[in-house]
């Protein structure tokens, strides 16, 4: 780890403090505001900085608890909370270095996956590793180590990361790479921005084989099949996911399809720049006030989806972009469960369990039908270490409305994933408790003594962190 | 041909400098901390293809803010001038100190004057160049709030007028815009009469009608009305206003 002095100053003379608007005269501007996690499920009053340029971010007091925010896509409030000053770091969003020869590309850590993909896909290079909305941040990615749809062979987005700068306080700026440093590059892969304030990232990109993706839909009879089809399909296919009912009763219960995509290596065209994207954050997600999408219409609402995929063609060709972020064009489904909110739980289920899960979910919601609005499952081939992401088996998200009766169905699934050794996604589950954490990830108490090694003072900070005891 | 953008590394100047990268203009970009400035040309080398040389520099230290674009646009035709440079100071009520008020002076006025004598006789000699700056609608009339910026920003707005005067004559486009409510970090986090406007789609414009916009325009235009109010408004009524 190559340590550098504590001031971020390389060059630029120093500036008086110059109070900018209704901040505390700190150099920069500053605002009282209302912080939400994206599933509506925690919000916060506190204070907000938007720094614009370097010295910025200099300026918090050297003690003062901070934790920085990119896009605020997360589910669960890992960028506020915990009393700390947030500081929203989107306009550090400028590409410094492109090797078109290597794919290697340099960035500061608010620049967004869709800058990123515009500027590189016509060049011929892209991220094989993605989230799912265009405006989510390299900084964002990188914290909560976020996959895709393919990480059962591209791995977590910490796999094409080469190194990171990163600042803290106390230690000033500091670099870590594969070679030297790579204990703070573990620690900040998956670290939910508690080890410091990613400055710049040095990505791997891969070649783009094509700009379209041919997928190919398949039925799947139960939810008991998933496994046995996602594996058949694993072969041949890059991308990988499923949609299934969990409303249905009986046999049919997790009925759905499955999704196989792969490039068509010749294809052309009908690129989606982030024009067509649909804009939503955490504030305009939750807009409406009625919950629309409730414990009365969850069955309607999978059905008549169910209904409208089963009379599109099995085989379709769409563009990359839209592969890559679906939920730019899906806004619709999120706002639907209006300011309620919503909660979306995230699992690995080792492969020798799934049908112990499946079992256990078909007898659950026989007995006590619960309007599980999405499910989903992707493959998963990897190691869980520290806080990530991570393992071998089937990864299944459920979504379903917040509501008086969701949390004791969450705390039962819960229950259900601590007993099969499974991994829940903390940065999908706003609610996850430190119990359950510890419980399933063995990485724990090693994240947590890093952490408090690199920074004993523990300046950043969130609700997050503050919930699991970090 | 090269365009220097003084102010470059945020808000507005930012936005602008993409728009003219945008446009594969050469750039010379100047602000004050080369941390910002390296990092924003290397964005516009990467996403736009764009030429853009960087020159650190306080605006304060005017004198010599001029002497070094000079240096750096020697031998070099300067196609265009743009000021999104400017202080503000959220003490500034009428107690601000003398060092701080004579800083924001030099920043909001004197580094506009120094740069631009020194360069303006060139763009004369060529019979031909572009020169933009921005004032504010807070220099519209004096008020209890901004004292040291409306003043340097209407003193400004007289020096773009004798400007216009001397400099169109041969060949100098001149252009002058007075901003309203603007989405930077100058408006954060301020309860605001009207909407701010976005910094992107402002420099969209201001870039489109570089060197055919001539004299002074408001942006948004809706300031027009609202500043001519403002202005004709009678002492009585406006001496009631906290704002």
């Amino acid at each position: 780890m190559a340590r550098r002095p504590a001031d971020l100053r390389s060059g630029g003379e120093a500036r008086r403090d110059r109070p900018v608007s209704g901040g505390a005269g700190r150099g920069f501007a500053s605002a009282e505001a209302e912080l939400v996690s994206f599933d509506g499920g925690t919000r916060c009053r506190q204070t907000l900085v938007r720094p614009d340029r370097y010295r910025h971010l200099e300026q918090l007091g050297p003690k003062e608890l901070r934790i920085v925010r990119g896009g605020g896509y997360s589910y669960a409030a890992a960028s506020f909370g915990a009393g700390a000053t947030v500081q929203d770091v989107r306009a550090f969003d400028r590409i410094l270095a492109f090797d078109g020869t290597r794919g290697i590309l340099e960035c500061e850590a608010g620049t967004t996956l869709g800058k990123l993909f515009r500027v590189c896909a016509p060049r011929g290079w892209f991220l094989p590793v993605q989230a799912g909305y265009p405006r989510i941040t390299i900084g964002g990615c990188i914290a909560a180590d976020v996959h895709g749809k393919n990480q059962f062979r591209d791995g977590n987005f910490s796999r094409q990361v080469e190194s990171l700068r990163l600042f803290h306080p106390a230690r000033g700026v500091m670099t870590a790479d594969r070679e030297s440093g790579a204990e703070l590059l573990d620690l900040t892969c998956g670290g939910l921005g508690l080890s410091g304030h990613i400055l710049s990232a040095r990505l791997r990109l891969a070649r783009l084989p094509g700009r379209r993706v041919r997928v190919r839909r398949t039925r799947i009879p139960r939810l008991e099949d998933t496994m046995a089809l996602l594996e058949a399909a694993a072969a041949h296919a890059t991308f990988l996911y499923t949609w299934q009912n969990l409303t249905l009763h009986g046999d049919t219960l997790g009925r759905g399809f499955l999704y196989a995509g792969e490039f068509l290596e010749d294809g052309e065209g009908a690129d989606a720049p982030e024009s067509r994207v649909v804009a939503v954050d955490a504030d305009t997600r939750a807009g409406l006030r009625l919950q629309l999408l409730n414990g009365g219409t969850t069955k309607a609402f999978n059905l008549a989806y169910e209904a409208l995929q089963a009379v599109a063609p099995d085989e379709r060709e769409i563009g990359l972009h839209d592969l890559l972020f679906p939920v730019a064009r899906k806004v619709l489904y999120f706002r639907l469960f209006g300011g309620a909110g919503f909660h979306e739980m995230q699992v690995i289920v080792p492969r020798d369990a799934f049908a112990t899960v499946a079992r256990e979910l078909r007898r659950r919601l026989s007995a006590e039908p619960f309007p599980v609005a999405l499910a989903s499952c992707k493959l998963f081939q990897g190691t869980p270490a520290l806080l990530r992401f991570d393992g071998s088996g089937v990864c299944l998200a459920l979504d379903f409305p917040r509501g008086p009766a969701s949390g004791r169905f969450a705390a039962w699934v819960d229950a259900l994933v601590r007993d099969v050794r499974g991994l829940p996604n903390i940065i999908k589950d706003s609610r996850l408790g430190m119990d359950t954490v510890r419980a399933c990830y063995p990485g724990y108490e090693a994240f947590s003594k890093a952490l408090h090694r690199l920074d004993p003072q523990r300046l950043y900070r969130s609700e997050v962190s503050e919930r699991l005891a970090l | 041909m090269t365009w220097a953008v003084v102010g470059a590394s945020a808000g507005l100047g930012r936005a602008i400098s993409e728009c003219l990268a945008r446009q594969r203009r050469s750039l010379l970009l100047v602000a004050s901390d080369a941390r910002d400035l390296e990092a924003h040309a290397a964005d516009l080398r990467v996403c736009f293809g764009a030429e853009a040389r960087v020159l650190a520099h306080d605006g304060a230290d005017h004198a010599a803010l001029a002497d070094a674009m000079g240096r750096a646009l020697e031998g070099q035709d300067v196609e265009g001038l743009i000021f999104p440079i400017g202080s503000v100071d959220g003490t500034d009520d009428g107690r601000l100190g003398g060092p701080r008020a004579e800083e924001m002076l030099r920043i909001n006025l004197l580094s506009v004057v120094s740069v631009v004598s020194r360069l303006l006789p060139g763009m004369m000699d060529r019979g031909r160049g572009v020169i933009v700056g921005f004032s504010s609608i807070a220099a519209a009339r004096g008020r209890s709030r901004n004292v040291v910026y409306s003043a340097s920003k209407r003193a400004l707005e007289s020096y773009f007028e004798s400007l216009r005067h001397l400099a169109e004559p041969r060949g100098v486009v001149v252009a002058l815009y007075c901003l309203g409510y603007v989405d930077t970090n100058l408006a954060f986090g301020q309860r605001l009469l009207l909407p701010k406007a976005d910094s992107t789609a402002l420099a969209a414009r201001i870039c489109e009608e570089l060197g055919n916009r001539r004299g002074k325009r408001y942006l948004p235009a809706i300031w027009g009305p609202v500043t001519w109010t403002l202005r004709h408004l009678p002492w009585a009524a406006f001496r009631r206003l906290r704002f």
